[in-house]
């Protein structure tokens, strides 16, 4: 999993590439953290234009980004799914919390 | 033409391996010649067993996953993923969408449910204190 980011003012963009799994989910969560713990970031993108696989470890991930965000009263959003993770996403209900486009 | 094939594969309960056990799984079921998006769905639900058998079997030790699979009738997969750790005390509860046993807040329950749409069967036994076998079928829908 190979992460990098973009920052525009307010809001913070993270590219995921590669597998979202288990395994590399503390990774993803750890670095996507330190990345929005600046108190002035209020939106998150999420961009999985690059994920090559995902399970249910990746709406782990989003959940707990959301509830952090939540927290900051900020928003995440998610953006450039791939079917499979779409549909995951879709079953786990991410759609009625957060925008996806 | 029916094809008959199987293997066997072991390791240790290392989060590591979860990506092993699914280019295994995905490689065996490719002989096959499955619709690649049907493929995708059958590693994304061994993938949730296996992370499963890891986090939650064997939460509090180490311990070896043992997965088999073997081609069925018609044009179709058997997976098992078996583990030797605590068992789940209510398999219908530990079913249930967004259920987790985890306290972090990180894991989301979903597990058993992406199991269950990405495949045509979804059997599960467990003893507690003895371990926990997943039993997953996948048909594959024939390629044009």
């Amino acid at each position: 999993m190979q992460l990098s980011y973009n920052r525009d003012k307010n809001t913070m963009t993270v590219f995921l590439k590669g597998e979202i799994d288990h395994h590399s989910a503390k990774g993803v969560r750890d670095f996507i953290d330190l990345l929005v713990g600046d108190d002035e970031i209020t939106e998150l993108i999420l961009d999985f234009g690059s994920v090559s696989f995902a399970d249910s470890s990746a709406v782990g991930i989003v959940l707990g980004r959301y509830k952090l965000m939540n927290r900051k009263s900020g928003q995440v959003i998610l953006q450039n799914l791939p079917e499979a993770v779409g549909r995951i996403f879709l079953l786990s209900g991410l759609d009625r919390l957060m925008k996806i486009v | 033409m029916e094809r008959k094939n199987q293997m066997r594969l072991s390791f240790p309960s290392k989060s590591v391996n979860e990506g092993l056990a699914r280019v295994t799984v995905a490689a065996f079921a490719a002989q096959i010649d499955p619709p690649l998006s049907e493929l995708n769905e059958l590693r994304t639900a061994v993938s949730e067993a296996v992370t499963n058998a890891i986090v939650h079997g064997y939460a509090e030790t180490a311990g070896t996953v043992y997965i088999t699979a073997r081609f069925i009738k018609k044009n179709g997969v058997e997976v098992r993923i078996c583990d030797k750790g605590c068992g789940i005390e209510d398999i219908q509860k530990a079913m249930e969408p967004l259920y987790t046993r985890d306290t972090t807040g990180e894991r989301s329950g979903m597990g058993f449910t992406v199991m269950e749409s990405f495949c045509d069967a979804l059997k599960v036994t467990s003893v507690v204190g003895k371990g926990t076998k997943i039993t997953l079928r996948k048909y594959f829908s024939a390629k044009d």
